[in-house]
């Protein structure tokens, strides 16, 4: 049993270590996501990311590294300046939040545009919740 | 005997307080406490429309109402004894005491009995956290008028 237990532990952790794809894009086609992806890595505080651009919205979502969480809100902050500053145009919402990552990290596998369009709206609505 | 005698006789005796045992205690109760709190957050994230911001007003509600149930079956008592500051720290302390004031003087009527004794380990508390989130506030509203800060 012990011995079993062991092995199960060990693949755990490696399984856990070893996750492909820290960001992820929706459209890997699109040029402003391969951009915001490297923008993305050159910042050391983030650890994963997902992307989603569609039409005119941009949605980050990103989750930083455990020590970082205390500034997590300001590195957000700072890369929706950035991204702001580039694409002036668009409606660009970068957030730390669990929730917009948990839910972004659904939309990627979502094929339908429409749909992931629609949730996207509804995902910045819901950032904008105070009470 | 002298009052001297008395204190060196006294110290004799009495057993050393496990200071770093109850520290330990303290110290994984509390944690466990806050642990499972974490995962009544992240309940609420992935099953509802919560946000980090939003979700702490649920994530309270919950844990006060699982340590009401706890007080009120006396499990929270034990709980008590065994962690000391581990449990009566988190919100789920605030929450015993306030219901164990409720359930203790309900002999006495509800307005004059509950009504009145609920609040009287608790109230201090909440006043205080009133009186102190409103300087707070007003300061920091100072400051953002002075353009010292930012909302």
């Amino acid at each position: 049993m012990k011995y079993f237990l062991s092995i199960v532990g060990c693949v755990l952790l490696l399984s856990a270590c070893a996750s492909a794809e820290k960001i992820v894009m929706y459209d890997e086609q699109s040029d402003k996501a391969r951009e915001i992806k490297q923008q993305l890595e050159k910042t050391k505080e983030v650890e994963k990311a997902n992307v989603v651009e569609i039409d005119d919205e941009i949605l980050v979502a990103v989750q930083t590294k455990p020590l970082n969480s205390f500034k997590e809100r300001k590195t957000a902050k700072k890369l929706q300046d950035k991204l702001e500053e580039k694409w002036p145009n668009y409606d660009i919402l970068v957030s730390s939040d669990f929730k917009l990552y948990w839910e972004t990290s659904k939309l990627i596998a979502e094929k339908d545009r429409q749909r992931v369009s629609e949730k996207v709206k509804e995902l910045k609505k819901l950032a904008k919740e105070e009470s | 005997m002298k009052q001297q005698q008395y204190k060196t006789i006294e110290q004799q005796i009495t057993p050393a307080t496990p200071y770093v045992l109850n520290a330990f205690k303290a110290f994984v109760v509390g944690g466990l406490i806050c642990v499972i709190g974490q995962a009544i957050a992240f309940f609420y994230m992935i099953f509802f429309d919560f946000t980090e911001k939003t979700v702490g007003n649920p994530t309270v509600a919950t844990m006060i109402f699982i340590s009401m149930i706890l007080t009120g079956f006396g499990l929270y008592r034990k709980l008590g004894q065994f962690a000391g500051a581990g449990s009566a720290v988190p919100v789920t302390g605030f929450g015993n005491a306030v219901i164990s004031a409720a359930i203790e003087h309900k002999t006495e009527g509800l307005v004059l009995g509950v009504g009145s004794n609920m609040f009287k380990l608790a109230g201090s508390v909440i006043v205080f956290g009133t009186v102190s989130a409103f300087f707070v506030a007003l300061i920091k509203t100072l400051l953002v008028m002075m353009g010292v800060l930012q909302w």
